[in-house]
């Protein structure tokens, strides 16, 4: 019952509501017999001088002994099921400002495939000729990676979102924090070669890239 | 006990145990079998290559023949990971070539590896045999160059699913000629052409060769030519499997596959021109495992392939299979362990294929083999997941992944927590499990209770609060390792579990909600795990104790705090700032 009305105060997220019951208590008892913790972890404590935490003096760093109710739980969850499926529970709200969108609104890294196999229907649909029927038209984004001369970190650009040389090497520039001016683009075609970016059509360009790489102006 | 043998004999009793667990095991009995251990391992793994070492590694074993070693999160294989994170091998590589001067295998996972590193194994090593690279990167086609050119002995190269940057196509002809030792080349991976002659002067000098992986840009006309010169073939990946209707073509290949008496597996497939399959045909009742999974085909010409290949053991293929070759297959493929079904549009919602919880339903029916399932579909209901679970108890991996996030039961609108709970119920000995679909809290509870031998979990867009992360936590007593992302749990599941963390190899947590301050505490208290937020928003050291962390990547070490890491880590453990990487080119 208790249980219930911490849950009933609660106006944020449940996780809140759960903070009453859940104390950094010290007591010994909690700390689980199976645990593998060599013991040498647990003195050391009082010499930790961390406001909130030197009273730990055992692991797990919070107990778990009185926390909500399951049944309360669920009950709570099946509330939020009837008005929405998701967007209405505050926690995922909060949540959701971590939800990385790739450009064609889906989120990054779901559904869960290795990138060889998202490339795959990318650059031959045009080239089945009805061999492969239903392949569809596979996503539109068209992510290259891009090096910076001297640097270390690659990134990676989505070319469906540019339609001329300027507006991508405006881009990239930006993105290494150069300035268009001192840098020149240079890709590497199917065959393996490096070529300087600008000397074929855009269109013919699209089709042959494999990578990017921004070399600085001498 | 040890002392009443000569160490020789416990050395030989030792040569005899294999496995890396038992290997552990041994070394704990006592001081002198410790000793004993570790002068005769041979061979090591190593699942995260900063939870040790070199350094430590060659100190405690200084015979080793063979290293394993991981790098990246598994969730790297989706880009949840971002570019410069880390998982060199070049400190590894440059410490081991010092210190095993006799090393013969390598074996990589989700590293990366620079052309120097490459170039160092290919110099250091007299005897050295095997070069695995899996799913790793930064090396180009030069580096390859310099294994081929310098290892003699070698046996096996295999760039499976890795990145390779192209330079040449030659890299191929640096195998000397007197190089015949070769057995296996998986060169699947690479995107630009190869050097065809001298790839075809190399098969054809190489007696031992069972396994040969191409890639996209091999044309058909050349797999024929390949396969005649190599009909001893036991693992064949096929370039592009299209050309130009030509029967003279058609029936050259037909006939190399039917002098190719050994074949069990077949893979590539890109490009298929339907009219060319059955010129595998002959292959087909002696294969064990095929990889359909790159071939954009339809259902009928699916279906009439697995029909013919009744010894079939692993499939992997996409959803094109549809329902009907699913139901086709679990009535000719009776020994068939593992099935993964890949999503021919995966980012479309609207089914493009009929591909639903039918067909997995009658894999499980009908192939009482079945022990692994990866399985992606647009809809899922509790009560196929509780058949399946009741068909299968033998099942050790099962993943699905329903492409909708948060998708109910489609029939009944429920969560689908009952169908995952009836997996973990039935399949006691499941080791892999892989979540999706509307789950609550409640599904965790199921999981952490019954999944006594699950290993590894994967949770997305599931629970509600921290209550599902604490039933895993507490329960899963295998559990090794863990990666969720967009899930409402905190901070007080995982600080009340920390014990658990260190029993564990790694922990991933991205949008979720656990704080910074959670973060601090946890790694001020905990000194045997690193705790590395990933945060390439802004400045952490200005953030409050509540702020939630992007991403959060915990793993217990004997190493400490590692020194590789770009500006967008930061360990809790130290308030310093980071170190950064060296600038490479």
């Amino acid at each position: 019952m208790e249980l219930h009305l911490g849950l009933a105060l609660s106006s944020s997220s449940s996780s809140a509501s759960c903070s009453s019951e859940f104390d950094l208590i010290n007591s010994n008892n909690n700390y689980a017999p199976e645990s593998k913790i060599p013991i040498h972890h647990l003195k050391r404590k009082q010499d930790d001088d961390d406001d909130d935490l030197h009273v730990l003096q055992t692991l797990p760093l919070l107990v778990w002994n009185n926390f909500c109710n399951k049944t309360q739980m669920n009950e709570q969850l099946h509330d939020h099921d009837d008005n929405d499926d998701d967007d209405d529970d505050g926690e995922v709200q909060s949540n959701s400002i971590f939800v990385h969108h790739r450009d064609d609104g889906g989120v990054i890294g779901w559904p869960p495939l290795k990138s060889c196999r998202k490339k795959l229907r990318h650059p031959k649909t045009s080239n089945h000729g009805g061999g492969g029927g239903g392949g569809g038209g596979g996503s539109k984004s068209m992510y290259v990676k891009v090096h910076m001369e001297g640097m270390g970190i690659a990134r990676k650009v989505d070319l469906s979102l540019h339609h001329s040389y300027q507006t991508l090497v405006h881009t990239l520039a930006n993105m290494f924090g150069k300035s268009y001016e001192d840098v020149k683009l240079t890709y590497q075609d199917k065959e393996g070669d490096w070529l300087l970016a600008g000397d074929v059509p855009w269109g013919s360009f699209i089709e042959t890239i494999q990578r990017l790489k921004l070399l600085r102006k001498q | 006990m040890g002392h009443s043998f000569p160490e020789e004999v416990l050395e030989h009793v030792f040569s005899f145990i294999t496995s890396h667990k038992d290997r552990n095991v041994v070394s704990l009995v006592c001081k002198s079998w410790y000793e004993i251990e570790r002068w005769c391992r041979r061979s090591i793994f190593i699942g995260n290559c900063y939870a040790v070492s070199p350094k430590m590694m060659i100190r405690r074993f200084p015979e080793v023949r063979s290293v394993e070693l991981k790098g990246k999160p598994h969730f790297a294989d989706f880009n949840l990971v971002p570019d410069g994170w880390g998982g060199y091998f070049y400190p590894w590589i440059s410490e081991m070539s010092r210190a095993y001067p006799w090393l013969e295998e390598i074996k990589l996972k989700r590293m990366v590896v620079t052309d120097e590193g490459l170039e160092l194994i290919s110099k250091s090593f007299k005897n050295f045999k095997v070069l695995i690279l899996s799913s790793c990167e930064g090396f180009s086609t030069d580096g390859l160059a310099a294994i081929a050119a310098h290892c003699r002995n070698l046996k096996e190269l295999d760039l499976r699913e890795s990145e390779v940057e192209d330079v040449s196509g030659h890299w191929l002809s640096h195998f000397p000629e007197t190089c015949t030792s070769l057995e296996s080349l998986n060169m699947a991976c690479l995107g630009s052409e190869v050097s065809f002659s001298a790839l075809q002067r190399l098969v054809t000098r190489s007696p031992n060769l069972k396994t040969l992986r191409l890639n996209r840009t091999v044309p058909l006309e050349k797999l024929s030519t390949l396969l005649r010169r190599a009909p001893q073939l036991l693992q064949m990946g096929t370039g592009a499997y299209s050309a130009e209707p030509r029967s003279d073509l058609y029936s050259n290949l037909l006939d190399a596959f039917s002098k190719c008496k050994n074949l069990n597996e077949l893979s590539g497939f890109w490009d298929v021109v339907p009219s060319y399959l059955p010129a595998f045909y002959p292959v087909c009742s002696r294969l064990t495992s095929l990889n359909l999974s790159y071939a954009s085909i339809q259902s009928p010409e699916i279906t009439k392939i697995v029909t013919q290949c009744p010894n079939l053991q692993r499939l992997w293929v996409l959803d094109y299979i549809e329902d009907t070759g699913l139901n086709a297959l679990s009535l000719s493929c009776k020994e068939l362990r593992e099935l993964r079904v890949f999503p021919s549009d995966p980012f479309v919602v609207d089914a493009n294929v009929s591909l639903t919880e039918e067909g997995l339903v009658a894999v499980s029916q009908g192939c009482t083999n079945l022990q692994s399932v990866l399985y992606f579909c647009r809809q899922m209901t509790n009560s196929a997941l509780t058949t399946i679970a009741r068909n299968r108890p033998n099942l050790t991996c099962f993943r699905l992944c329903i492409l909708e996030p948060r998708a109910p039961d489609y029939l009944t609108l429920e969560p689908l927590d009952t169908g995952f709970g009836a997996i973990v119920e039935h399949c006691k000995g499941l080791e892999r499990l892989s979540l999706s679909g509307l789950l609550t809290d409640r599904v965790f509870e199921y999981i952490g209770t019954r999944g006594k031998k699950l290993e590894m979990l994967s949770i997305a867009f599931a629970g509600d609060s921290d209550l599902g992360l604490h039933h895993v936590l507490s329960g899963c007593e295998s559990l090794r390792k863990l990666e969720i992302r967009d899930c409402p749990f905190g901070d007080k599941a995982l600080l009340a579990n920390v014990s658990k963390l260190e029993t564990m190899r790694s922990l991933w947590m991205s949008s979720c909600l656990v704080s910074l301050g959670a973060c601090k505490l946890l790694s001020q208290k905990m000194p045997r795990l690193n705790v590395e937020v990933i945060d390439e928003r802004g400045d952490l050291d200005s953030m409050p104790h509540s702020y939630p962390v992007e991403k959060l990547y915990i793993y217990r070490t004997v190493a400490g705090p590692r020194f590789d890491m770009p500006s967008f880590i930061r360990t809790m453990a130290l308030d310093q700032q980071p170190i950064r990487r060296k600038k490479k080119d």
